[in-house]
């Protein structure tokens, strides 16, 4: 910690985010219109989402994290179906960025020049964590934002703000967890693309998650490896034992990814 | 000031070793250059000498401080100019040197007369500027700071005569300031006009230090000459010059050519016997 200056890792940060701002409003547009396309359009969707609710099986709704929820004519509800398929493209972004920061310094060579100035390599790995942290923040603050004013507009009486906060606290969690993954593998090692690497591990995840779901006798606890099921929309309403342990563990491997990558970062070769 | 010691470096687990058992110094208000071809192993030392890369074995010091575990400290006082000059090109050069200026509580006025002194337009970004321009955002970079020491990886590729000339004069400048100065060049003339010693490296070995201020190159001749019978003779003389004369009037020549041996000389000989041995 002793090479570690607050002010150089702000400078950093702030340099970081000029020159990724590009990428973080395209993304945070983006996912701010299609949220806004789907939930301005809660309305007219409610009762397709319903028939289509009603006509699903048991497991499909477990895959898509809304099991529990109580209707798709509820605002809460189909925010929370929409969600889980966006978190899947939030946390593309978080593993492809946080990523992206570290390994292309490295590929570019850019590396050469920012370490030449006076910082050291714990600042630069905890600037572009930062400056990962709040791009995330900011993508997922554009879906808040954007489901907040379609919510106001027309959720009506469904659209629960408790329950809203609670399904993105909870389920936005997955983003930030693989944007850790990711930033850990760039710290450990920029050899190999850690930006498709990590997009990789989105979608293993995924797909464990959708697994565990369909083999629900055979092997439920493929679900515990994926924090798309963790933390669905249903179990962040739940908010049971189950999910207060997962978060628990989650967050544990979260620090130690990010541990373990800083370390390594700070003792190993840059691949220029 | 600098002072490399055993240096071995391996990209690889094995011992596959890109440089072996480098050795030299830098001393104060000294200028060194770096030669050899591509893949000697130039760069990976200069990478070592910042701390890009780790030594597989063997210690750096700079002013008496661990490339490694006081690489910070050590780049309050030391200016780095890689080869590559990669930087962000979505910022303008301006805004690079406020964001360089941050950590070295250095004016940003001295960035603006540098870059008046390379007629450098600091208001375009980065990804507009051509090879030599994007060198001097580089040069100005590493001059911008109160360097004591200077490890430059190729500063004038790229550069035309006239800004490789103002860049010479800096780095005189620093030198008469006390700075020690490292650089690698494939200019062998500029090695050899502004060095005070030149270390040559091949295959990750040092090979050969010249020092430019001995006589060991300077009073070397190189004496090519055609006989009247079309007979052609070339070879290095470092004897008396009187002598040399008297023994080549005894001939009668067609043509005949004397000049001083130079550094270039020396640094192809390595590669012409490499290809021999081949």
């Amino acid at each position: 910690m002793r090479d570690l200056d607050t002010k150089n890792v702000i400078r950093l940060t702030s340099f970081n985010i000029k020159t990724n701002k590009k990428q973080i409003i395209g993304w945070s547009v983006a996912i701010f219109s299609i949220m806004f396309l789907y939930m301005i359009l809660f309305p007219y969707m409610k009762d397709l989402a319903q028939a289509k609710f009603d006509s699903m099986p048991e497991e499909m709704l477990e895959l898509f994290g809304v099991k529990n929820l109580s209707s798709m004519g509820n605002f809460i509800s189909y925010f929370g179906m929409i969600y889980n398929i966006i978190l899947v493209a939030m946390s593309i972004f978080a593993a492809t960025f946080a990523s992206n920061l570290l390994f292309k310094e490295e590929k570019n060579k850019t590396i050469e020049f920012l370490y030449s100035l006076k910082v050291s390599r714990g600042e630069i790995y905890l600037s572009k964590l930062i400056t990962a942290f709040l791009g995330v923040l900011a993508v997922t603050l554009s879906a808040v934002l954007s489901t907040l004013i379609c919510g106001l507009i027309n959720g009506g009486e469904t659209f629960v703000m408790f329950d809203f906060v609670q399904i993105v606290k909870i389920s936005s969690f997955t983003a930030f967890f693989f944007m850790a993954v990711a930033t850990s593998m760039a710290g450990i090692s920029s050899k190999v693309s850690t930006a498709a690497l990590g997009s990789g591990v989105v979608l293993v995840c995924y797909m464990l998650g959708f697994l565990g779901s369909l083999l629900q006798d055979k092997a439920l606890w493929l679900k515990y490896l994926s924090p798309f099921e963790i933390f669905s929309p249903t179990n962040a309403l739940v908010f049971d034992t189950k999910v207060v342990v997962s978060l628990g563990i989650y967050m544990l491997l979260f620090i130690a990814l990010l541990t373990v990558g800083g370390i390594v970062y700070k003792k190993r070769d840059f691949n220029i | 000031m600098i002072s490399v010691k055993g240096l071995y470096h391996s990209y690889t687990k094995n011992e596959n070793f890109a440089v072996r058992d480098v050795n030299f110094e830098v001393g104060q208000g000294e200028i060194v250059g770096f030669v050899g071809k591509n893949g000697a192993g130039k760069s990976t030392t200069i990478r070592a000498m910042v701390n890009m890369l780790f030594p597989t074995k063997g210690s750096i010091n700079i002013n008496g401080l661990n490339a490694i575990s006081d690489a910070k400290k050590i780049k309050g006082f030391l200016g780095y100019m890689s080869s590559d000059c990669a930087l962000y090109d979505n910022v303008t050069s301006m805004e690079l040197f406020r964001f360089c200026v941050g950590f070295s509580n250095v004016d940003l006025l001295k960035a603006v007369e540098l870059a008046k002194y390379f007629e450098l337009d600091t208001n375009k970004k980065i990804s507009a500027l051509s090879l030599g321009n994007r060198k001097k955002v580089s040069i100005i970079q590493v001059l911008l700071k109160d360097s004591k020491v200077l490890i430059l990886d190729e500063p004038t590729s790229g550069l035309d005569p006239l800004m490789q000339s103002k860049f010479f004069e800096l780095i005189l400048k620093k030198k008469k300031e006390g700075a020690a100065v490292f650089l690698s060049s494939h200019n062998l003339s500029e090695i050899e006009r502004y060095c005070d010693k030149v270390i040559i490296i091949k295959d990750g070995v040092i090979v050969d230090r010249i020092d430019m201020k001995s006589t060991k190159i300077k009073k070397k001749q190189i004496v090519s000459y055609t006989t009247a019978e079309g007979i052609e003779e070339s070879y290095e003389y470092d004897g008396d010059i009187n002598e040399l004369v008297t023994k080549l009037s005894n001939i009668k020549l067609q043509t005949l050519e004397i000049k001083s041996k130079n550094i270039e000389d020396d640094f192809i000989k390595y590669y012409e016997e490499e290809g021999d041995n081949a």
